[in-house]
């Protein structure tokens, strides 16, 4: 894969010069830099100080803060601003906002590939190669991101260039921003704008958010994605448990999968679910929808999968297992002398029209207090008080999953 | 809980061809410090696994696999490139199915097209070639496609093609199922493993093995490695597939031709 890079970057040229600051890269590299070119891992190295700073305002979405560069809105239309920010390197910090979108994953996606066909049209040449750079997810401010810097090449033979965006995507109450700079270099720049711009539409808790994690998760070692939970109350002590889940998966050295998950369900305060509905968006493409709720004594299942109409009822009628209720039960089995307890829950990617039943038993190993046991996936994790996860970890043959708490608002405890 | 397993029901990526190699389906293989490539026809390896009992009951249903020696996580045996499943014909490897849907109108024009592209009688191999050409952008980045949703988008990786296979066989009133495994690829220099997946074809009366998504490959062999065929065609096989997933071997080692 290496020499498959290196080949598409012999004779290339670069223009501008730069002064080098200390490396900076949070994000996992997906491509060896020792065997590049001095030209380009200096590139890659350089940073630059930007003194001035902009003040910036959206009132439509309540967003307001500084940002490092000079900031002007480029563009307007219906739920969508696009601005430019020059942080003096040779092309501006490019952010997007939404307020209708895919995810952090898809859309961020979408953005970069925008942004190679706009880099086709500026430099009158067409892309001739791709490669997945870097990738990360994490927190800005208490907000989850997901990044993917891109390598891409322009052109063939001795007219070849080379460029690298970077891109970040974080979602923020109902907007979503996504940075992206075109530019070798520059990746604590970057980031420092991002955080600002992003953190000027971040919004504190609402007063009935009472309980609030994020997860990162990684596969063999590699951060591909975030989980966000929202846990609120509503008048008459039901729980409403919002999940936002977005992956980024680089399949190969040049492509990615994307994946935006969205749950709604409701909960009552012992843990026991009342209904819910989710939906996938896949690589662009409505993967799958499911709403899930109790009539006359039954679960009944409606939605669809890839397109397909998915109905019925589960052959399970009993209590099943909220988001809420997994904590709780955690939280409880801890608590008590026995030593697993079993339980059923809806999980409609496994299988929408069934119940599934998942063993939790507590373990004594070195980095997990618990195992869970849904039959073909076996987790292992640890729980701090109240039965929240701290990391975890799920292993299949040559697959290694790995979630880890990063961010924590509240407790799994109704006020 | 609930979206750890939304999460990992997204994992099944697995490879097309030698070309690019896919992130997540590698599987790490070595030879013994003995033995040189070329390998000769039956190989003998041992699979590191944490299902090393669950996996030697499940091989036990092809022929050309033989377990030498097992333990609780590892399993050392011979390998012939092409095993052979042992079991009976069951209806449902002809049957419609949710994700075999071969009555849906996508996979029934494919299927269609096949009659006037092939050259009658067609033979075995011609269904491999037509899915090869039909699938026209290979690519990782679906997880697991329908076979009517790989015959409109003409797109996907080993389960795309495997999936249009299967229902290409079984619409021609061929019994076929979707195996997931392990395969083996010989280069000249070096061995490569992946998840795989592929079609079983009950053919002339034996269980043949046919793979699309290999058709053009250049490597020497391919030792085709099975861990499960998938058991639920319904709206729940992703849990079926994650069990195939679980069985495939960790890594693979002290691979060297057959004592």
């Amino acid at each position: 894969m290496k020499s498959a890079v290196l080949n598409s970057l012999k004779s290339l040229g670069i223009a501008g010069s730069f002064a080098v600051v200390a490396p900076f890269a949070n994000a996992v590299d997906l491509i060896d830099l020792g065997d590049f070119p001095a030209w380009f891992t200096d590139a890659m190295a350089r940073e630059v100080t930007v003194a001035n700073t902009s003040d910036f305002e959206l009132t439509a979405l309540s967003a307001k803060g500084k940002v490092p560069g000079a900031l002007s809105l480029e563009e307007q239309e219906e739920g969508y601003w696009y601005y430019n920010i020059n942080i003096g390197t040779g092309s501006p910090v490019e952010c997007y906002v939404f307020t209708e979108f895919d995810g952090p994953a898809n859309s961020l996606k979408a953005i970069i590939k925008h942004n190679l066909q706009g880099a086709e049209a500026l430099n009158g040449k067409s892309l001739s190669g791709q490669f997945n750079y870097a990738i990360d997810s994490g927190l800005t401010g208490a907000t989850p991101y997901l990044q993917l810097d891109t390598l891409y090449m322009l052109g063939e033979g001795a007219d070849k260039v080379s460029g690298v965006i970077k891109a970040m995507s974080a979602q923020t109450e109902q907007s979503l921003q996504i940075c992206t700079h075109n530019e070798i270099g520059y990746r604590a720049t970057f980031r420092s704008v991002f955080d600002a711009f992003v953190e000027a539409f971040a919004q504190p808790h609402d007063a009935a958010t009472f309980f609030s994690p994020v997860y990162r998760v990684s596969i063999n070692g590699m951060p591909v994605g975030f989980s966000r939970e929202v846990f609120s109350v509503d008048s008459d002590g039901d729980v409403g448990i919002e999940n936002y889940s977005a992956y980024i998966f680089p399949v190969d050295a040049s492509s990615v999968a994307t994946s935006d998950n969205v749950s709604t369900s409701w909960s009552r305060a012992d843990g026991s679910l009342i209904n819910a509905n989710q939906y996938a968006v896949e690589n662009s493409t409505l993967a799958s929808r499911y709403a899930i709720s109790y009539n006359e004594d039954a679960w009944y299942v409606e939605g669809e999968l890839q397109g397909k109409a998915v109905s019925g009822k589960l052959d399970y009628n009993s209590w099943l297992l909220s988001g809420l209720g997994s904590y709780l039960e955690t939280e409880i089995l801890k608590q008590s002398d026995k030593a697993s307890a079993t339980f059923h829950m809806w999980a409609p990617d496994a299988d929408p029209l069934s119940a599934l039943e998942v063993n939790l038993s507590k373990i004594d190993s070195p980095n997990a207090n618990f195992k869970l046991d849904m039959g073909a996936l076996v987790m292992e994790f640890q729980a701090k008080e109240h039965g929240i996860f701290e990391q975890g970890t799920l292993s299949r043959g040559a697959l290694k999953m790995q979630m880890e708490l990063i961010y924590l608002h509240g407790k799994p405890v109704l006020p | 809980m609930k979206w750890l397993v939304s999460l990992w029901v997204l994992f099944w990526h697995v490879p097309v061809s030698a070309d690019t190699a896919p992130l997540m389906a590698s599987i790490s293989v070595e030879l013994t410090s003995e033995q040189s490539l070329p390998l000769e026809n039956t190989i003998q390896a041992t699979l590191v696994t944490s299902e090393a009992t669950k996996l030697k009951a499940a091989l036990k249903a092809w022929e050309g696999i033989d377990i030498l020696q097992a333990t609780a996580t590892e399993l050392t045996l011979t390998i012939k490139p092409r095993p052979v499943y042992n079991g009976s014909v069951e209806t449902a490897f002809l049957a419609d199915s949710f994700v075999i849907d071969i009555n849906e109108p996508s996979t029934k024009q494919f299927a269609s097209e096949f009659m006037h592209w092939v050259t009658q009688p067609w033979k075995l191999s011609d269904l491999t070639e037509y899915v090869n050409q039909y699938i026209d952008q290979p690519s990782y980045i679906h997880g697991f496609n329908f076979a009517s949703v790989v015959a409109t988008q003409r797109s996907g990786d080993c389960t795309e093609y495997a999936a249009l296979t299967t229902a290409l066989a079984r619409s021609l009133g061929l019994p076929a199922r979707l195996v997931v495994g392990t395969v083996i690829v010989e280069e000249s220099t070096s061995i490569q493993a992946f998840g795989h997946a592929w079609t079983e074809v009950y053919y002339e009366n034996s269980w043949q093995i046919i793979d699309a998504a290999l058709l053009q490959s250049t490597a020497l062999k391919h030792f085709y490695l099975p861990a499960s065929a998938l058991t639920n065609e319904g709206p729940g096989y992703a849990m079926a597939l994650i069990h195939s997933v679980g069985l495939m071997p960790e890594k693979i080692v002290a691979v060297s031709n057959a004592r």
